[in-house]
């Protein structure tokens, strides 16, 4: 798979779209608490992956933590990049999906809420904790893969999640506690931390 | 938590209490639907990139993301026609490169990327509605003066110009970033009047190499072209009643770019900058501008050149950099333009220059790639 993404395959590109393209939209949604953005930011990691393809270096199982690591700089840099690459979004398809638009639009007023919570929380960290925990927490990546991703040390993403941690328990009670016991059963499927995750899962499995 | 000490060891921290301070919000998932058009269009994209990389072979493997229009950085471009649609990713590239410097090395110190040099700092002159008017009118009117034949079929635009845009270098791990410019290099490029060839020379933003590469818009079904993305066919088409046209540039960009004046000062930026335009269209250009809120002058810029002159200018609200349009002070003709930055904003100083272009020839030529004159630099 890396051979083929650095080679330019674009089959390995629709396989690496398909397999990671959800998990991205995700961790987008929920860093931005915006799904139009979030779409917009899927295309534009993709996009820099082609672009970038060369640098994937032979590490580990699965691309995912270079995709990733991608998809964390574009979103550093949002306002940049949107503003800079507004006309490749021009060229995205135009939403057109009015048959699953109740559905869709009843699931975001579901999430609206906890979103905006999210972000109140998320508020009271700094941009690399914010960016660890997000990667780690939410989205599931092992500690290694985190460090690849973001380029920093295993150490760093660990001292970075503990300094979460200590924040985020400081937070008084309220809407996030009363939240946290409505959501916490839907975070089962809880990640092995600290080894390598099993790398090449696809997120379809994720899917409602 | 009954793990084992070695393992308490390798994971210091507690995932489940991770979760439960801060739950996962929500359950975003994309449409299928939605997933499936956003594939085709990466793949779209990817295939693009290729045809064009297959069309011509050269030394360098990666040339997937070639022209670098000429838009200003951090900002919307509407370039379209311009830099030929069949760029498609280009914009991708990124004028503003942000070169990581994650990955193998630390994130410690990082010089300038290959080809840049530190951004210059200059005193920013404030600008002043004094004297809009009366500068607007000897713009238009040494715009209407300053006739270039109008091209044929079959003939190409040429625009000869030096050129530096921002790229920034971003330290990974801590977010600061350092303003560096790509080193002020040649651009030269051929534009058919209908705007579906094109070509492009610009070694020196990285991506291009001394032989250039095609702007040719090979889609199949191109957009129809608009303000944003204009050929000189549609220029001609356009009205040159000022309010008229910026009613049109308002309308055509409507929820682009960084609010709608900026925009429409934008928009007109670009289609004056690389362009051989109708004389009375660029009159009525300068007029539609002076009319958009927050547009004024400046008494003294300098262009990429080192030309001094009088600027056109407009701050842009949400970036905080100031794009100026300048003249010379004698004859009011087009000379080039500069983009300061005017409050501290993304790791870049107030003062700090991310944009510079300086436009040496405007010429109608018989070929593609045909350099005016006896010029055989190329």
């Amino acid at each position: 798979m890396h051979a083929r993404i650095r080679a330019g395959d674009p089959e390995a590109f629709r396989e690496l779209f398909r397999d990671h393209a959800q998990l991205v939209y995700r961790h987008a949604v929920r860093t931005t608490g915006d799904w139009a953005a979030a779409e917009d930011i899927v295309s534009l990691t993709f996009l820099e992956a082609w672009r970038l393809r060369e640098k994937l270096r032979d590490e580990g199982d699965s691309p995912r933590p270079w995709l990733m690591g991608i998809a964390v700089n574009v979103l550093r840099n949002t306002g940049r990049a949107v503003r800079r690459h507004e006309r490749a979004l021009a060229r995205m398809p135009l939403r057109d999906v009015l048959p699953d638009f109740a559905d869709e639009l009843v699931g975001r007023i579901t999430d609206s809420e906890e979103l905006a919570a999210a972000k109140t929380a998320m508020a009271q960290l700094r941009k690399g904790e914010r960016e660890v925990f997000a990667l780690c927490v939410w989205s599931g990546l092992g500690y290694a893969e985190a460090a690849e991703a973001l380029g920093v040390p295993v150490g760093t993403v660990r001292s970075r999640l503990s300094r979460a941690r200590t924040r985020l328990r400081k937070l008084t009670d309220g809407e996030l506690r009363r939240r946290r016991k409505k959501t916490e059963p839907v975070w089962a499927g809880g990640q092995v931390q600290g080894g390598r995750v099993d790398a090449a899962r696809s997120n379809e499995e994720r899917t409602r | 938590m009954n793990r084992t000490p070695w393992q308490r060891r390798r994971e210091p921290l507690d995932h489940a209490e991770l979760v439960g301070l801060l739950p996962p919000p929500g359950d975003p998932v994309l449409p299928r639907d939605r997933l499936t058009s956003l594939e085709e269009h990466l793949m779209n994209e990817i295939q693009q990139a290729q045809s064009r990389n297959a069309a011509k072979p050269q030394s360098q493997p990666v040339i997937m993301f070639p022209a670098l229009p000429p838009e200003r950085p951090r900002r919307a471009g509407r370039r379209l026609a311009l830099i030929g649609s069949a760029v498609a990713v280009a914009v991708l590239a990124g004028v503003v490169g942000v070169v990581q410097f994650t990955g193998q090395g630390a994130a410690d110190v990082a010089g300038p990327p290959e080809g840049a040099v530190p951004a210059s700092v200059v005193h920013v002159v404030q600008g002043t509605k004094e004297g809009l008017s009366s500068t607007v009118d000897r713009i238009s009117g040494a715009a209407e003066r300053e006739k270039l034949p109008a091209p044929r079929p079959g003939q190409f635009l040429y625009i000869r110009s030096q050129v530096s845009w921002l790229e920034t270098s971003e330290n990974a791990d801590t977010g600061e970033s350092r303003a560096y410019v790509q080193k002020l290099h040649p651009r030269q490029v051929w534009l058919s009047p209908d705007g579906r060839r094109g070509w492009l020379i610009e070694p020196g933003n990285g991506t291009t190499s001394q032989d250039g590469l095609t702007l040719d818009d090979n889609r199949q079904e191109p957009a129809g072209p608009g303000v944003g993305a204009p050929s000189h066919d549609y220029l001609k088409t356009l009205t040159t009643d000022p309010d008229e046209l910026l009613k049109k540039i308002y309308e055509e960009t409507e929820g682009q770019g960084n609010g709608p004046d900026q925009q429409a000062f934008t928009t007109i930026g670009d289609l004056v900058r690389e362009q051989v335009m109708p004389a009375e269209l660029a009159s009525a250009l300068y007029r539609a501008a002076a009319k958009i809120p927050g547009v004024v002058v400046v008494d003294d810029s300098v262009d990429a050149v080192g030309r001094h002159g009088i600027a056109i200018a407009r701050t842009d609200e949400t970036s905080g950099d100031r794009t100026e349009w300048i003249f010379d002070p004698k004859t009011f003709s087009y000379l080039g333009e500069r983009t300061v930055q005017m409050r501290d904003a993304e790791g870049i100083k107030a003062g700090t220059v991310i944009g510079h272009t300086a436009i040496t020839e405007r010429a109608v030529v018989d070929s593609m790639k045909e350099i005016p004159g006896d010029r055989s630099e190329a």
